[in-house]
């Protein structure tokens, strides 16, 4: 008979023995590969974080004649950290062709011109105090949004086109992409001024502003970094930098938050992990070594029909690994089961849906690692008993 | 066939104490073997170093006239030697077919049967047969190797007296009709009676022999 054919009759006919090592090797199994899932997802999670926080560092020019230039903005941008720039720019003008909701007494007839490059990120849009109730965000540089009260006004309608006029006469025309309300605008008293209403405030890109006031300059910048660990670092440099000229601030409020929430659940699996295989590698090897115990008459026996040590030691290890094989493939369909569950808890700290399952790589690492210690458990536990002289063994069973 | 040369054993760690002195001793083909002697005497020991399963600290054992660990003690033990023990030593996770079947490629069934071990029993567990039939099981997987020397440690120690009987005729039938060299380890006077051969140990030596082998 083979080490093989052995090994599935011992396994067949000690039913007790195999189902609670097949029990044991499951609930292993399916410990380390759920915690293991958990621990990759968020890995992925902080990883995915890293590169979406949008930590940004903000930079408001306190010089209104000294504003920040191409030249700076190319300067921010060569930093290794910095991702990209929302540079924000502003200017008051007037309009040939739309008057501004009315102010205060005897305030000027204009209207404020907000630039950003990506309005949805930093204005208050990205706030929501605004939101657009028709049309689109502007994209091109010719493109704005405007108060749906000012657009009542004048009759304005997306798509419709208004010409601004600047202090020093230049002209701009502007194409009217979308119309936007706060909700704010009826609270707000006859004591503002006209500038300043809500209604007056018009959006577009940070490029039409620059047009419209014929340089390039930005009041504002907020600088985007790639790894939010190091934005300390970044401000640092960006402070050594414009510190006489910017008020200089930071925001990674999501980043730390979410940070916490992943690291805390990235330690929690990797000691629920640490656990499983410690208790579980312990369980195993006490079980195994009380077994092979029981089995050293079988071993002398075996050896004494001349059944080599390798054969026999084949045999025991090829029990454990089939048990093992069968267990972790338990294991597997039960983790699949169970892990989409474990990734809908986890999607509701993310906010978008998770894909928890663990790859192919990793559960064959898993498997390699588990039979692995299998073969060594085995081995520790049945080495007494190879080592021990067969006559000894003998001489014990006969008394 | 199996000879021991000059084969001396003790314990390392107790030299002073002898298990076997000096024993020289040729054992023949078709000639049934008893070894008698009283506890201690080394008879287990003696066994022990033919099967291989230990090795003498003077002298060799020699199977046609070749010494056993040249050959290799496991090589010994598949080809040349198959072993009976008092307690049998089943597997008992294994049925009595597949327990003969660790012996040896012989056709397990076919021995089985000539035990006296019929179709029933042969599928049973191993371990719900009575002693006398475990006995036979054993002595069917000693015979599955087909190895020319059947050694047996008190074969009958554990069986009734009629059980013992059929046990040692089948021994008797080995050896004179298989031409096998059968050696047994006994107490027993009853066994070694039907013995060609009866071995005394005393003191580590073999100080009498009886029968057709004498030496």
């Amino acid at each position: 008979m083979g080490c093989l054919e052995r090994a599935l009759c011992y396994i067949r006919r000690k039913k007790m023995k195999s189902v609670l090592l097949l029990f044991l090797f499951l609930v292993i199994n399916s410990m380390v590969l759920g915690t293991l899932g958990i621990r990759k997802v968020s890995l992925e999670l902080a990883e995915e974080l890293r590169k979406n926080a949008e930590s940004k560092i903000t930079l408001e020019c306190m010089e209104a004649d000294h504003p920040f230039e191409e030249t700076d903005m190319q300067a921010i941008e060569e930093e290794p950290n910095v991702n990209w720039l929302n540079r924000i720019s502003e200017m008051q003008v007037g309009s040939t062709t739309c008057i501004p909701v009315a102010g205060s007494e005897g305030s000027e007839n204009t209207f404020t011109v907000h630039g950003y490059d990506e309005l949805e990120k930093d204005s208050p849009f990205a706030d929501k105090v605004y939101r657009i109730t028709e049309g689109n965000y502007p994209q091109g540089s010719e493109d704005i949004v405007v108060n749906q009260f000012l657009a009542e006004h004048n009759g304005i309608q997306a798509g419709d086109k208004i010409v601004f006029e600047t202090v020093d006469g230049r002209e701009q025309e502007a194409v009217v992409t979308g119309l936007f309300l706060s909700g704010m605008e009826r609270s707000q008293t006859g004591n503002v001024q006209a500038v300043n209403r809500i209604e007056n405030q018009i959006y577009g890109t940070a490029d039409f502003v620059n047009r419209l006031s014929g340089r390039t300059c930005f009041l504002n910048v907020t600088v985007y970094v790639n790894d939010p660990e190091q934005l300390t670092d970044t401000k640092e440099v960006l402070e050594r930098m414009y510190q006489e000229r910017a008020a200089i601030g930071i925001t990674d409020n999501t980043f730390q938050k979410l940070k916490m929430m992943i690291g805390q659940t990235g330690r929690i699996t990797f000691l629920i992990f640490a656990l499983t295989v410690t208790s579980g590698s312990l369980i195993t090897g006490l079980l195994l070594a009380m077994w092979m115990r029981s089995r050293k008459t079988e071993i002398a026996v075996l050896i004494s029909l001349g059944i080599s040590k390798e054969n026999i030691l084949s045999q025991m290890i090829l029990e454990e690994m089939i048990l093992y094989f069968v267990a972790f493939a338990g294991a597997g369909i039960a983790t699949k089961l169970l892990l989409p569950r474990i990734g809908n808890s986890l999607a509701i700290m993310q906010g978008n849906s998770i894909a928890l399952e663990l790859s192919f790589s990793w559960q064959s690492g898993v498997l390699c690692i588990g039979l692995t210690g299998v073969v060594i458990l085995t081995g520790i536990a049945i080495f007494p008993y190879m080592k021990k002289p067969v006559k000894e063994t003998l001489s014990e069973m006969e008394g | 066939m199996l000879e021991l040369k000059d084969v001396s054993y003790y314990y390392k760690s107790q030299k002073d104490k002898t298990i076997l002195n000096h024993v020289t001793y040729q054992f023949k083909k078709g000639v049934m073997y008893a070894i008698l002697g009283s506890s201690g005497s080394g008879k287990t020991t003696l066994l022990s170093l033919l099967a291989g399963l230990d090795v003498p600290v003077e002298g060799t054992v020699c199977v046609a006239g070749e010494d056993i660990l040249q050959r290799g003690l496991n090589a010994h033990r598949r080809d040349h030697v198959s072993l009976v023990f008092q307690n049998y030593n089943l597997i008992d996770y294994l049925t009595p077919v597949e327990n003969v079947k660790l012996g040896g490629k012989a056709d397990a069934e076919e021995l089985l049967a000539q035990m006296g071990i019929d179709e029933a029993q042969r599928k049973r567990n191993v371990m719900q047969l009575s002693g006398g039939q475990q006995q036979r099981v054993a002595i069917a997987r000693a015979l599955a190797s087909k190895a020319p020397i059947l050694l047996a440690d008190e074969p009958t120690g554990n069986l009734d007296e009629d059980t013992a009987n059929e046990i040692i005729s089948i021994f008797q039938k080995l050896a004179h009709e298989q031409e096998k060299c059968v050696v047994v380890v006994t107490h027993s006077r009853e066994l070694a009676e039907q013995a060609d051969v009866v071995l005394r140990l005393k003191k580590g030596k073999i100080v009498d022999n009886t029968g057709i082998g004498e030496n």
